[in-house]
Parts: structure tokens; sequence; C-alpha cells
């Protein structure tokens, strides 16, 4: 039973990794574009055409992806919480693989929770942090 | 002499009825649907101020569409953005928490969803909880939305592995979701 159990976690974690190392060999990206598959993507902000200004997310594909080839200095000028998003989502990956979830004692579970929905409302404030320091 | 003394509280909690995940989910669904409604309301009204905004501005008009489609209210509904699919569904849903979450929950233990499914968010002793923790857990659910890829799935998921049904959001503030019916 618990070793079942702390298979799912186990796999949930390599997933996530997989996911990742995925995003790493399938897309590319620089300061201005997209690739994925070695397929060029024209997407644009419909809310930057229309308003004339960024919105939230704006730079968050191409910071991930940058962030993902080691490309720090760009992925962060481009979006801040490309790399807040890369480090904690291999944070949970290291935290599935590491610790059997079932398992978990009750206050670990608790730290969990309280930490990840933490990182969720951070996660928020470094992208809106960043629109407003934009907008300026 | 012998005395008849009252016994004492019991430290254990009482023996739960905790839902089953499927009832949960299912509860989920509808108050989704509640949050849902809320969203295309949202959205109507977002698209309707900035639309008009524009108009009077002339942001649209002088914003390069790089389709060639006109700016103002001619292009307000049928788009799509980025960043209102990551921000209204969170907005959305906490708008409507605060009534179906908050309200209805630390008045009577159940949302609109429980209440249609016979749960009821209860406390480790059994009572309704407090609107403080109500408010606490309707945080904690939305910010484990905002963690993108994992947070919501690992939140919904979670029942399905503890021995106690609870969520994620449920460990964070320390409730139980029980079937009643």
């Amino acid at each position: 039973m618990f070793g079942h159990q702390y298979l799912s976690s186990r796999l949930a974690g390599i997933f996530l990794f997989l996911g990742l190392i995925l995003l790493r060999v399938a897309a590319w990206a620089d300061a201005s574009q997209v690739w994925l598959f070695g397929r060029q993507l024209n997407w644009g902000c419909w809310f930057k055409e229309h308003y004339g200004f960024p919105c939230p997310t704006c730079g968050m594909t191409r910071s991930v992806i940058l962030t993902m080839h080691g490309d720090f200095h760009n992925a962060f000028l481009l979006n801040p919480a490309g790399p807040f998003l890369i480090a904690g989502l291999l944070l949970v990956a290291l935290i599935a693989l590491r610790l059997p979830m079932a398992g978990l004692k009750e206050i670990k579970s608790r730290q969990l929770a309280l930490g990840l929905s933490l990182y969720g409302w951070v996660f928020v404030c470094v992208m809106l942090g960043q629109w407003t320091f934009k907008l300026r | 002499m012998a005395e008849n003394w009252p016994p004492p509280p019991s430290p254990v909690a009482p023996a739960m009825n905790y839902a089953l995940w499927v009832d949960r989910v299912l509860a989920a669904i509808i108050d989704g649907l509640i949050a849902l409604l809320v969203m295309f309301v949202l959205y109507v009204l977002l698209f309707l101020v900035g639309g008009i905004g524009s108009m009077i501005i002339g942001a649209g008009e002088a914003a390069v569409n790089s389709r060639g489609e006109p700016g103002g209210l001619s292009s307000l509904f049928g788009c799509s953005t980025c960043c209102l699919f990551f921000i209204l569904p969170p907005v959305s849903y906490f708008t409507a928490g605060l009534l179906n979450k908050v309200y209805l929950i630390s008045k009577r233990g159940y949302s609109v969803g429980q209440g249609l499914m016979k749960l009821k968010v209860v406390n480790s002793h059994g009572d309704i909880i407090s609107t403080g923790t109500a408010v606490l857990r309707l945080l904690c659910t939305v910010g484990l939305s905002f963690v993108p890829v994992v947070g919501g799935a690992l939140d919904l998921l979670w029942p399905l592995w503890d021995p106690q049904r609870q969520t994620l959001h449920d460990k964070a503030v320390g409730t139980f979701v029980i079937k009643t019916g």
C-alpha cells in the first residue's frame, strides 16, 4: 500500500521533470520570437495590440523557454515571473520525487499546502509587480 | 468513597463519514459553474469598460493591430488573451467564493454544490467552521490555483491518497468534508 502510494508521488515528479525536459528540447526562443519543433509561432498579445501596452503575462512564454535554456538574464528582463515559475516547478518536482505524498505526516502535508498556496500568491505578486514596473 | 465524575472530554476527533472524492468533484463542478457565470459577467464588464474607454481615448485605433483588424468596440468579443485566461478564473472563483465558499459555509456548513451533494465542511471537532477559517480556506484554494501546471491538479487529486480524504486547502486550515446524507 505504502509502496504504491510512494510510486504515485514519484511518477508525478518524473512526469513533471519530463515535461520540463520536453519544453527544453522542443521549444526555442529569443527576445522577440518563439519556435516550437522548429516552427516559428506568430503569437501576438491581443491586449498589447488593442491597448498599446503590455499585459501582465507578456513575455512569459519567452521567459520560461529562455530560463529552460539557461539564459536567465534575458528571461528575467522579459518577465521575472518566468524564472520564478521554473524554480517553483523544479522544487515541486523534487519534493514529489523525494517525499511519498501519501506517507507525509499531517504537519508536513499542512506545510506543503500552505507553502504551495503562498508560492501561488507570491507568483501572482511577482507577475503584477513587474507589470506595474513596466507600465511606469 | 466512589464519586461519579463526568468522563473527561475525548481528545480523539469524532468519527467522521468523509466525503467520497467523486462527490467532492461533482460539488466542485457545480460551484465552478457559478464561478463561470461570474467570470462571464466580469468578462463582459471588462471588455465593455475597456472598449468604451479605448474608443474615447482612441487607444484601440492608435495601437497597431498586426492582423489589420480595427480597434474599439468592433473587436471586443471573440478575442482571447493569455492574461485574461490566467487572471479571470481565479478572480471569478474568489468573487463567487466570498458568497458561496465563505458566507454560506460559515453560516450553514456547505456551499451550493456541496449542499446538492449532501456534503458539509467541518473542523476537527465536527463543528461548522468560522468565517475567518472559511476566508483562509478560500485564499488557499485560489493561491493553489495560481501555481501553474501542478497547483490545481494536486489540490484536486490529493483526497485520492489521503486517509481523511482532505484536499490541500483542507490540510492548510484543518478542515474536513463529510457526507451528511
